[in-house]
C-alpha cells in the first residue's frame, strides 16, 4: 500500500468517524448547557445529576427493561418454534417458511397499528365474548397492554430468529441426522439434542440477540402506537419506554429543557451501548470476541 | 405438528389479513358482534362488511401517498447506496490497511448503533432548519446515510473479515490501486453480500419512522409517516387519520418490503451469521 493511499483511506476513515461523531458530539455538548438552543450558559454534569432524583427515568429505565425482556423472550421463542415446525413437518414447509416471514416486512409503526385495540385485540376480544361468552380481556390494563406490546414486538421479530435457527439447522452436517436415525432418535429428541444446543450456539443467533437486545431497549413505535390509543398522552405513563418519554417531553413545550433531554438521550445511549457489550461478551465468551 | 403450524399461521397472517381487510371497510369482527359494544370500557361501533375503495382512494388522492411512496424510494436507495459506498472504502481500509482487530472505529461504529435515534433529532434539526434544508430529501438522504453508515459498516467489515487477505495482498504487490482492488478483486466475489446488505439496509429506512417525523414535512415526507398522519397531520399532536386509512395505507406500504423479503429471506438471515462470501 502507498503512502498517498495510506493517507487517503485514512481520511475517509477518519471523516466518517467524524460525521458519526458530529450528532453525538453535538447532543453531549447542549447536555451540558443551561436549557435553549441558543445555549444561556454552560452548567457542567447539572443536567445529569438531575436525572438521578427524576422519578420518571427511573420509571422509564424499568419499562425498558421489562419490555426489552418480554420482547427478546417472545421473539426468541416464537421464532425457535417456528423453526422446528416447519422443520419437522413434511410438506409445505416453503409456504409455511413464507406465511411466517411476512410481519417481517411490516413497519413497527404498522406492526403497532394492527396490533392496537381497533384492530386484532377488536376482533379477539369480540370473538371470545360473543361467540364463546368469555369476559373481555382489558386491554386498557397495564398488565395486559404491556405483555401485547412485546407480543407485537414478537410477531414483528421473531421471523428473523426463525430464519437465523433454519439457516443454522440447515447447515448441520449430514451425518449428525444419520447419527440420529441411526440411534433411533425421536422427533423430540433431534430437537432437544442436536437442533437446540446447535442453534444457541450458533454466532447467527448470538449476534440477533445482541442486535435485537439494543433495539428493543430503544423501541419507539409500538409503544408510541399504544401510548395514543391509551389517551396516555402525558410523560410518565405505563406505556413509556425512555425513547418514548424523549418524545414526549420534546413534544411538549416548556415541560423540560432540551438540554435536559439531550442528557437523558446521551443517558440512554450509554445504557444500551453497555448492555449490547456486556451481552455481546458474554455470548461471545470462548469464541474470540 | 399440523395444528400447531396452523396456529402460528394464523398468529402471523390475521394481522396482516385484518389490516387488509380493515382498509377495504371490512370489519371482520361485525360478523359475530355487530353493531355497538363496549369492550374494556372503550366503545367500538362494528361498520359490517361494506367493501369499499374509500380508504384507498382517500390515501391515493388526499393523502397524496404515490408522492409519499416516491420520497421513500429516492431517500431509501440514495442514502443506502451512499451508505454502503462510504462503508466499503472504511471497512476495506480498517481491514487490509490497518490490521488492528478490534479498532476504535469498530467500538465507535457499534457506539453510533447502539445510539437511540433521538441523539439524531436535536442537532439535524438545528443544522437543517439553519441552512435551510429541513423537509428536504436531500437532507434526509443525508441523514439517513449518517444513520445506516454504522450498521453498514459493520456488516461489511465482518464479510471482509472472512475475505482471503491473499486476493487483496497479491494484487497490492502486482501494483494495482485501491480503487482497482475494490472494483476487480473485492466486487465480484463480495457483490452478492453486498446486495443483500443494500436491501436489508433499504428495507430499515423504508420502515423509519421516528427521525421522519421530526425531519420531513410536506414535500418529503415518508410513506411510515404518512401511514401514521398522513400529509396533513403533524406527529406530535397525537392525532391520527382514520383507523380504516391507516389500514389502506399500512397495505400500501408494505408491497414493496413484502416482496423483497419473500425473495430474499434466506439470505437476510445469513446476514448476521458472518457466512456472506462462502454463500452465494
Amino acid at each position: 500500500m502507498k503512502a498517498s493511499e495510506m493517507v487517503w483511506t485514512t481520511v475517509i476513515a477518519t471523516s466518517l468517524a467524524v460525521g458519526s461523531i458530529f450528532p453525538l458530539a453535538y447532543t453531549f455538548y447542549l447536555s451540558l448547557l443551561t436549557g435553549s438552543l441558543s445555549g444561556q450558559g454552560a452548567i457542567g454534569f447539572l443536567n445529569y445529576a438531575r436525572m438521578l432524583s427524576d422519578p420518571k427515568i427511573y420509571w422509564s429505565i424499568a419499562i425498558s427493561i421489562t419490555y426489552t425482556v418480554l420482547s427478546l423472550i417472545t421473539s426468541f421463542l416464537l421464532g425457535l418454534s417456528s423453526a422446528f415446525i416447519i422443520t419437522l413437518i413434511s410438506r409445505g414447509r416453503r409456504l409455511l417458511e413464507a406465511i411466517y416471514t411476512i410481519p417481517l416486512s411490516v413497519s413497527p409503526i404498522i406492526a403497532g397499528i394492527v396490533w392496537s385495540p381497533p384492530a386484532v385485540w377488536d376482533d379477539v376480544n369480540s370473538l371470545i365474548h360473543f361467540l364463546l361468552g368469555l369476559p373481555f380481556i382489558d386491554v386498557t390494563d397495564p398488565l395486559i397492554y404491556i405483555p401485547i406490546m412485546a407480543l407485537a414486538e414478537g410477531w414483528l421479530w421473531s421471523p428473523l430468529f426463525m430464519l437465523g435457527s433454519l439457516v443454522v439447522i440447515e447447515e448441520l452436517p449430514n451425518d449428525c441426522h444419520e447419527a440420529a436415525a441411526v440411534m433411533g432418535a425421536r422427533r423430540k429428541d433431534i430437537i432437544r439434542f442436536l437442533y437446540i444446543p446447535n442453534v444457541l450456539r450458533s454466532k447467527t443467533m448470538k449476534m440477533l440477540l445482541v442486535v435485537k437486545t439494543i433495539d428493543f431497549f430503544r423501541a419507539f413505535e409500538i409503544p408510541f402506537a399504544w401510548s395514543s390509543w391509551m389517551r396516555a398522552l402525558e410523560s410518565g405513563a405505563a406505556t413509556d419506554t425512555l425513547s418514548l418519554l424523549l418524545f414526549k417531553l420534546l413534544m411538549t413545550p416548556f415541560e423540560q429543557p432540551i438540554s435536559y433531554i439531550a442528557a437523558i438521550s446521551i443517558a440512554l445511549m450509554i445504557l444500551a451501548f453497555v448492555a449490547a457489550i456486556t451481552i455481546y461478551r458474554i455470548l461471545f465468551r470462548g469464541d474470540g470476541a | 405438528m399440523y395444528l400447531l403450524a396452523f396456529g402460528l399461521t394464523l398468529f402471523y397472517l390475521y394481522p396482516v389479513i385484518n389490516m387488509v381487510f380493515e382498509g377495504f371497510d371490512i370489519d371482520l369482527s361485525s360478523i359475530y358482534a355487530p353493531g355497538f359494544r363496549l369492550i374494556g370500557g372503550v366503545p367500538y361501533y362494528s361498520g359490517g362488511v361494506t367493501p369499499s375503495l374509500t380508504y384507498w382512494i382517500d390515501m391515493l388522492r388526499t393523502q397524496g401517498f404515490l408522492k409519499l411512496i416516491f420520497n421513500s424510494v429516492v431517500i431509501g436507495a440514495l442514502s443506502t447506496t451512499a451508505a454502503l459506498f462510504l462503508a466499503l472504502f472504511t471497512a476495506y481500509s480498517m481491514t487490509f490497511v490497518r490490521r488492528v482487530r478490534y479498532s476504535c472505529i469498530d467500538l465507535l461504529m457499534l457506539a453510533m448503533r447502539a445510539t437511540p435515534v433521538f441523539i439524531y433529532i436535536v442537532p439535524f434539526l438545528v443544522f437543517l432548519t439553519q441552512v435551510g434544508l429541513w423537509d428536504t430529501q436531500l437532507s434526509m438522504v443525508l441523514v439517513y446515510m449518517s444513520l445506516n453508515i454504522p450498521l453498514t459498516y459493520l456488516l461489511v467489515k465482518s464479510l471482509l473479515r472472512d475475505f482471503p487477505r491473499e486476493l487483496v495482498e497479491a494484487a497490492e504487490i502486482m501494483g494495482a490501486p485501491t480503487t482497482m482492488i475494490i472494483s476487480r478483486v473485492l466486487l465480484p466475489f463480495s457483490i452478492h453480500a453486498l446486495v443483500i446488505i443494500w436491501v436489508f439496509t433499504f428495507v430499515l429506512t423504508w420502515n423509519e419512522f421516528l427521525l421522519a417525523s421530526f425531519l420531513t414535512g410536506p414535500d418529503s415526507r415518508t410513506v411510515s409517516v404518512g401511514v401514521w398522519s398522513g400529509v396533513g397531520e403533524q406527529i406530535g399532536t397525537f392525532r391520527t387519520i382514520e383507523f380504516e386509512a391507516q389500514a389502506a395505507g399500512g397495505t400500501m406500504a408494505m408491497i414493496v418490503p413484502l416482496a423483497i423479503i419473500l425473495f430474499l429471506r434466506r439470505r437476510l438471515a445469513r446476514l448476521f451469521s458472518y457466512q456472506l462470501s462462502e454463500r452465494r
